[in-house]
């Protein structure tokens, strides 16, 4: 079971810039009277080493990874060098996505959705916590003129509430089937979706049997089918797209999943104290995965041959033999703190943590003799 | 050198030839009245001799910091509030064989723990230790949060139990914090209070004491024990103190075997050591009776004292020793000397008196109390060795075979080689390789200055050596737990409703922190705001994509009321932002304060005030800025006093810069040797020049003088330069000496400054005693030949004060 971690930034971040360019850029920071965090684009960052990155994707070969006050690398050397990106905001961003090499999108806190046409190396806003607020009291004024009910009157005093709280609560995931339709997900049960690209953004939320405004959490998709994990075991299949429709699925389960993935017929929910279970039809039914430790999984994949990966708080990598259930562990660094995980190739897996970017390399004899 | 047409020299006569009335007023006050200036003195010895018995050594680390400056001001203000910084001794229990689960180190620990526990002067609801019940492991389910104290219940050092231990510590977040990343060390955090239950202050001697006594006993085996934090920085130097009190000792034995080898008089050597002891007492006395106490700085003052006392009390006994040699009765000799010298050495003590006063404009109370220690001493020197001395010379005289020896000696062939070898630099050629020579070595040394840093440059405590215990300790810590000892500390008053939950202060303190760790030399941070975006990701069940510091008062209160004490003060009206750096190097610190300055200066408003700085690294950028200007400030003014000194005497601007270039290059060269040896100018530094300049004059004050008036009797530079070294010389070589030696001892010393300081002092002493005797001559030939060289009617053009001109009769 050996692996070969290796903590990226040996050779470091931010290419374009020398240090002494950089430390002026950082001193500039300072004489700028201070912006909100939404409004404000993120610092260059001189030690992303120490830098909380929460979420990775690939934009074609592209690596991208975005994490804490609006900070997004990419590189185009599978992770050798990596650049930052101009981004608008210094908001901790929470998830990214790619439908094509050239558009991408991620979302982050205070409501926010970014978007790029140049495969992550500038991004500007498509919606902010405001919008989104006065996009969701919209509709539920609409709900109520259409049918004044207990639920649509909940959904208006809500909305209102919404509106009031400012724009504090935080998108988790986000998702694109193509370059034009999207979900979006985040706390209290917030949940909008576009059919453009993201230029109009709607919210969805009554489409959701979660009355509770549980936090969501994670958003898969295979087959042409859509699934949604969060709190209290919540996990919804979509049944109709355009407009949305979905069904919420029992699951073993009442704590939050914190994960979602989904391959062919195969389903993979994990989250809260290493709870985990996987479903071979779509999530009707499911199967409890025994883990090594109670520590909370963070990230999970399906691979395209069917191996189960799973990343947990305690830096333990967790994956099965394809197609199969029975898993063992390619790596244990607790050093790690790990937030999410990517598979550049069948051998290196890329791991983001509250300090940074490691790669772990699998040798595929490791992978065979298990 | 008794040249018979000299009407300089004083004739040699018998003690009834003598005239009781000759000499000026105070020569007639204080020989006419032996025996009730000995009696007084004796008097005065006493009674300062009791108030010497009562003087402290003291380790005030307040004392060292630049008391008035903005920073500090704001430092001293808050106070109070800091306990983030607080005053707390680490202690890691490192198991060389391997990990900490293992049950003869926790034992160990164990016992280690609830030893420190009972100590009095610990902060015990405070302190942590994997086995005090406050070092917890907490764990998210379903229901909410679930915990207990790491050590498991029924533990009993089984394999199971420490496994469980292990489990319990991983979920602890005492990783890194309690437990060294490597998992083969833990800490002991151990609070200090400031007041001993009983309202005595807290004793850091006895502290120290108390924990090197716990380090001798559980230090074995693989066990090994490693102390950091203030207090114990404290017990060192006071530990260091007790030693150089010994090197003072040691300096005696040096300085008065080079008296007794230069002078071969067991009597007159033994009555110069007592006079300069005297000296010592009387210093001493003084500064108990001013309240003061003997700190790491004020402590050099002694050496000194007692060396230049030595320098000074050589000469009277060098002039005495040669009248009687010449048949003088010892009376007579000791009244002729003291005609002689009195002026040149009141002259010369004055000027370093005067270099040291220089020192109070300094705004650090160390230096400031160093330079009335070192002005008092001096002046005690007057009354103890140019007064008392020949005094007591008077009644003892010297041995026949000595003072035979001296006119011997100073005749003989290979001493006279000496004189004529530097005599050679009052000719064209050699003047111009010497002076060719002293420019590009000038140039050399300038260029090397450049280089010069501000602040202490060494990791780990700057008071203490590199290599020191304590500095391995601090090492230790930092491989093992990642923690830096140099924190810089931003205070942010915040006004209002929310106080300092307000997110207009976090968000701002947010965005600070996160500018300041992308700046070089910035390890880690740590304030409220980081503090609310990790809790709010524990609030969310541990999920990392929380972390963030969101725009929502209520949450930010909740957080805020929950975070641990330290970030903010108890009335939540100030933030602490803590910068943890890689090193205290100025340019480190500059760059800290350059930026938050420049951050405050548009982000203050009248809720949110940033303010600089706490910390050790805080207070260090402080000093560094004072310190830096007050380098200049010093030299200047030093220069200025001394150059002023010397043109009252000599009346010359000629003469005054034939004295002073030389002192100048020492300086540069002062500068580069401080490069050299990885040395920055700090607070241990600043009064190192003052006293170099200052003291180094006095060689230039003896030489020149003599020179002078030789000249101005119409002898040629040549002649005149010979002469003074064959009456001066001798006393000049070993005035370097005996003050080089005085300090040199220092150099053991296990306080970092002081040893930099002895360093620097000797090498200025040498260097200045050279620059004099080959600098002073080659400078002479170009400045000084043809101006003086006239008959002897030139009073009205040259000078007339020259203080060894006293002329006979």
């Amino acid at each position: 079971m050996k692996s070969f971690p290796r903590k990226l930034f040996a050779s470091v971040v931010v290419a374009a810039m020398a240090g002494a360019v950089m430390a002026n850029v950082i001193a500039e920071s300072a004489v700028k009277p201070l912006a909100e965090s939404d409004s404000r684009p993120a610092l260059a960052v001189n030690h992303a080493e120490h830098a909380t990155i929460l979420d990775l994707a690939q934009a074609g070969k592209r690596l991208v990874a975005v994490g804490e006050r609006g900070l997004v690398l990419w590189s185009d050397d599978s992770g050798q060098h990596w650049n930052q990106a101009s981004v608008p905001v210094s908001v901790t961003l929470t998830s990214v996505t790619f439908a094509t090499p050239q558009q991408g999108w991620a979302a982050g806190h205070y409501g926010l959705v970014l978007h790029t046409t140049d495969g992550g190396q500038s991004w500007s806003v498509q919606l902010d916590g405001s919008q989104a607020a006065q996009k969701v009291l919209q509709q539920a004024e609409v709900d109520i003129t259409a049918d004044e009910n207990r639920t649509t009157k909940r959904a208006l005093s809500s909305a209102k509430r919404l509106v009031a709280d400012g724009p504090d609560k935080p998108f988790l995931d986000i998702w694109f089937a193509n370059p034009n339709d999207g979900l979006v997900v985040g706390a209290y049960g917030l949940i909008f979706s576009t059919s453009d690209g993201g230029q109009h953004w709607q919210p969805i939320n009554r489409q959701l049997d979660n009355p509770g405004e549980r936090h969501l959490y994670s958003i898969a998709a295979a087959n042409g089918t859509v699934f949604l994990a969060g709190e209290e075991g919540l996990v919804f299949r979509s049944t109709a797209s355009q407009p949305w429709q979905f069904e919420r699925l029992s699951t073993p389960y009442e704590g939050s999943y914190f994960t979602l993935s989904a391959h062919g017929n195969q389903l993979l929910a994990a989250g809260l104290r290493g709870n985990a279970f996987v479903s071979e039809d779509q999530g009707e039914h499911w199967t409890e995965l025994q883990l090594p430790s109670q520590a909370s999984i963070v990230d999970s994949d399906i691979t395209a041959d069917g191996r189960l990966l799973l990343i947990n708080q305690a830096g333990q990598l967790i994956s099965s033999a394809s197609n199969g259930q029975k898993l063992h562990m390619l790596a244990s660094e607790p050093g790690l703190a790990p937030t999410s995980l990517l598979s550049i190739n069948r051998n290196i897996l890329l791991i983001s943590g509250l300090q940074g970017l490691t790669e772990i390399a699998i040798t595929n004899d490791q992978i065979s003799s298990n | 050198m008794h040249t018979p047409d000299s009407n300089l020299d004083l004739a040699p006569v018998g003690l009834d030839q003598f005239d009781r009335n000759s000499g000026n007023a105070l020569e007639r006050l204080l020989f006419n009245h032996r025996l009730a200036i000995i009696v007084l003195c004796l008097m005065v010895t006493a009674l300062l001799g009791w108030q010497a018995s009562h003087l402290q050594l003291n380790a005030s680390y307040e004392k060292t910091i630049p008391s008035s400056h903005p920073y500090i001001a704001n430092f001293l203000e808050h106070q109070e509030d800091l306990s983030g910084l607080g005053n707390a001794v680490r202690i890691a229990v490192a198991n060389g064989s391997g990990s900490i689960y293992d049950a003869n180190y926790m034992e160990t620990l164990r016992k280690i723990s609830d030893e420190i526990f009972l100590m009095p002067g610990v902060d015990r609801a405070g302190m942590k230790s994997l086995w005090t019940p406050n070092t917890r492991w907490i764990g998210v389910t379903e229901e909410g949060l679930e915990g207990g104290p790491v050590i498991p219940d029924g533990y009993n050092g089984s394999a199971q139990s420490l496994a469980q231990l292990e489990a319990n510590i991983a979920r602890s977040g005492e990783i890194g914090q309690l437990v060294a990343l490597d998992a083969t060390a833990s800490v002991l955090y151990v609070p200090l209070l400031a007041q001993l239950p009983d309202g005595s202050a807290l004793d850091y001697e006895t502290l120290s004491q108390q924990l090197e006594d716990i380090r001798s006993r559980y230090e074995q085996g693989n066990i090994s024990i490693h102390i950091t934090g203030f207090a114990k920085i404290m017990g060192d130097l006071i530990d260091g103190l007790y030693e150089v009190v010994t090197f003072f000792l040691l300096s005696i034995l040096i300085v008065t075997s080079i008296v007794y080898l230069y002078t071969r008089c067991f009597v007159s050597t033994k009555l110069v050591v007592t006079s300069s002891l005297i000296a010592v007492v009387w210093q001493l006395g003084l500064i108990s009776a001013l309240g003061y106490n003997l700190d790491p700085y004020s402590m050099l003052v002694p050496f000194l004292v007692f060396a230049i006392g030595m320098s000074h009390g050589a000469q009277k006994m060098n002039g005495i020793m040669q009248d009687i040699g010449r048949g003088a009765h010892k009376y007579v000799a000791a009244r002729y000397t003291f005609r002689r010298l009195f002026m040149a050495g009141l002259t010369a003590l004055l000027a370093d008196a005067v270099g040291f006063a220089v020192l109070l404009v300094i705004d650090i109370r160390v230096i400031q109390e160093l330079a009335i220690a070192a002005s008092l001493g001096v002046a005690v020197l007057i009354f103890t060795n140019l007064i008392l001395l020949p005094i007591l010379l008077s009644y003892t005289g010297v041995s026949k075979k000595a003072a035979k020896r001296s006119l011997c000696a100073e005749e003989s062939e290979e001493k006279a080689l000496l004189w004529r070898l530097l005599d050679n630099f009052t000719r064209r050629g050699p003047a111009m390789a010497a002076i060719a020579v002293a420019v590009v070595v000038a140039g050399l040394g300038y260029w090397g200055s450049t280089q010069l840093k501000i602040g202490d440059l060494d990791p780990g405590a700057p008071e203490l050596r590199q290599d020191s215990r304590y500095n391995q300790d601090v090492a230790f810590m930092a491989d093992h737990f990642g923690a830096s000892s140099d924190v810089f500390a931003i205070m942010v008053e915040t006004k209002g409703s929310a106080g300092c939950a307000n997110y207009e202060a976090l968000r701002r303190v947010d965005a600070l922190e996160w500018q300041l760790r992308q700046l070089p030399g910035v390890v880690a941070t740590n304030s409220l705001a980081l503090m609310n975006r990790r809790v709010l990701t524990g609030l969310n069940e541990g999920n990392p994509k929380w972390f963030e510091l969101i725009k929502n008062q209520s949450m930010l209160n909740f957080v805020t009321a929950s975070a641990p004490r330290g970030l903010y003060n108890d009335a939540c009206s100030m933030l602490t932002l803590f910068v943890y750096l890689a090193d205290h190097k100025a340019d480190t610190l500059t760059r800290i304060v350059d930026h938050v300055e420049a951050f405050a200066a548009v982000n203050n408003t009248h809720e949110v005030t940033f303010k600089l700085a706490a910390g050790s690294a805080g207070i260090e950028a402080a000093t560094n800025i004072v310190v830096k200007d007050a380098w200049r400030d010093m030299l200047f003014m030093v220069y200025g006093a001394v150059i002023l000194l010397c043109f009252i005497t000599f009346r010359s601007w000629r003469a005054v810069v034939v004295a002073i270039l030389p002192l100048m290059l020492t300086s540069v060269l002062a500068e580069a040797l401080m490069v050299a040896l990885g040395m920055g100018v700090k607070v241990a530094t600043l009064p190192v020049i003052a006293l170099g300049v200052g003291i180094g004059v006095d060689y230039a004050l003896y030489i020149l003088s003599v020179t002078l008036t030789r000249m101005q009797y119409g002898e040629s530079l040549s002649a005149a330069y010979q002469h003074a070294l064959s009456f001066t010389g001798k006393v000049v070589l070993m005035t370097g000496m005996t003050l080089a030696a005085g300090v040199s001892t220092w150099v053991f010393s296990v306080i970092k400054f002081q040893a930099d300081m002895g360093v620097l002092l000797a090498f200025m002493f040498l260097w200045n005693m050279v620059g004099a005797m080959v600098l002073l001559p080659a400078l002479g030939h170009f400045l000084l030949k043809g101006k003086y060289e006239k008959p002897a009617d030139s009073e009205a053009a040259g000078f007339h004060s020259n203080p060894t001109a006293v002329h006979g009769g």
